[in-house]
């Protein structure tokens, strides 16, 4: 213990990285006792659930205005820190009951029709009615599919499908990962992909690359600009014009 | 990219900075040999040949919270524990930047100012890696749409 103190004192260095070290231990000990990210984080989760439960009852009322059997969701929602398991599942349960509503409120055909050429992938309700009714109106048919697996299991069984139009982000699956397994399965249709990010997208890295898109368009995109590429891909050259 | 910069610098921005600190200052004092006698905090340990291995500590901290900060963006649960070491390390450095400068003949000087806040920031960064915040992913879950 001597030798130790000696060789401490001999230069004031060693001290300063000793009281560093102790210092920095201290600290460690006394994180945990260090509220405020708990705080911080209640008040974010608290905030996403209010977006999803203020969803729940926009959808719940506009069931309740078109006259349908709409049960009403008696849950206490609250984001407590302490109980991590609780908000995942609270989460994941507000989920899963705006997934309800939306397919009762919009139920999709559950499967296509023989004359459909286009397949939307897309989970947005709204972006995909949209989408739908400005296709329809230069006479395309669609057939609309809210998940990846489904996009999928679609374009395997009806081989009419001239073309898919996909959304990056879906509840199972990315888009981008749809278009990989649609290519590694020998579909060669194009593909035109959706994303409210396309500029920031990187073009070329492996994953787009092997997903092969047509063209990556973002959802901010003109009517025209999506029916001139959606024409273009179904046309017998396969390229956009002008 | 801007939305990369937007998640950096709101959640994960104090660690980024400092990691890109020791980044920089541990190359310094490792690959220009000036560099380590142009400090009252390490010229003294230079002049006794321990002037290859002072820049080690700053990579250390830079190497584990810029991996720390990586993982949580990439969603690996176990991120914080990186964040955490890093942190841990940060704090013994500017704690003992702190000491030397206090020590020297530079004690009021603008890096003694910068080490004592480093140091209260990097307690902080302790505190919000070992409670997981923010939690893995969630800078990034707003999702693309």
């Amino acid at each position: 213990m001597q030798g130790f103190t000696s060789w401490l004192m001999a230069d004031y260095n060693r001290v300063i990285a000793l009281v560093a070290v102790v210092g920095g231990a201290i600290g460690a000990v006394l994180a945990p006792f260090i509220r405020f990210p708990l705080q911080l984080r209640a008040v974010r989760n608290q905030e996403r659930l209010d977006a999803f439960k203020a969803t729940v009852d926009g959808l719940e009322a506009l069931g309740r205005q078109k006259d349908l059997e709409i049960t009403r969701l008696n849950t206490v929602v609250e984001g407590h820190d302490r109980d991590r398991e609780h908000w995942y599942n609270t989460r994941a349960m507000l989920v899963q009951r705006i997934e309800e509503l939306q397919s009762q409120l919009y139920p999709w055909p559950e499967n296509p029709t023989d004359t459909a050429v286009v397949m939307v992938c897309e989970d947005d309700i709204v972006s995909a009615k949209v989408l739908c009714r400005m296709l329809e109106q230069v006479q395309i048919e669609v057939f609309v599919t809210t998940k990846g697996y489904d996009a999928l299991r679609h374009i395997r069984a009806s081989p009419q499908f001239k073309l898919m139009i996909l959304d990056f982000g879906l509840p199972d699956i990315n888009g981008i990962d749809v278009a990989i397994l649609a290519r590694r399965e020998g579909f060669r249709m194009p593909i035109i992909g959706l994303t409210g990010v396309a500029d920031d997208l990187p073009k070329d890295t492996p994953r787009m690359k092997e997903a092969n898109f047509t063209v990556v368009l973002p959802k901010t995109s003109r009517a025209t600009d999506i029916i001139r590429h959606v024409k273009a891909a179904l046309s017998p050259s396969g390229e956009a014009t002008g | 990219m801007v939305r990369i910069l937007t998640v950096l610098f709101t959640w994960l921005g104090i660690e980024v900075l400092l990691a890109i600190y020791c980044l920089q200052y541990g190359l310094m004092l490792l690959l220009i040999g000036e560099a380590r006698f142009d400090s009252v905090l390490t010229v003294d340990l230079a002049w006794k040949g321990y002037g290859p291995w002072l820049g080690l500590p700053f990579l250390v901290k830079a190497v584990f919270t810029g991996s720390g900060v990586i993982t949580n963006l990439s969603g690996w649960h176990y991120s914080w524990a990186l964040r955490f070491i890093g942190a841990f390390v940060g704090s013994a450095i500017w704690l003992a930047m702190l000491l030397k400068y206090l020590s020297s003949t530079a004690a009021l000087s603008f890096g003694m100012v910068v080490a004592a806040d480093c140091l209260v920031l990097s307690a902080l960064i302790m505190a919000m890696s070992y409670h997981d915040f923010p939690e893995p992913r969630s800078a990034t879950d707003a999702g693309v749409h």
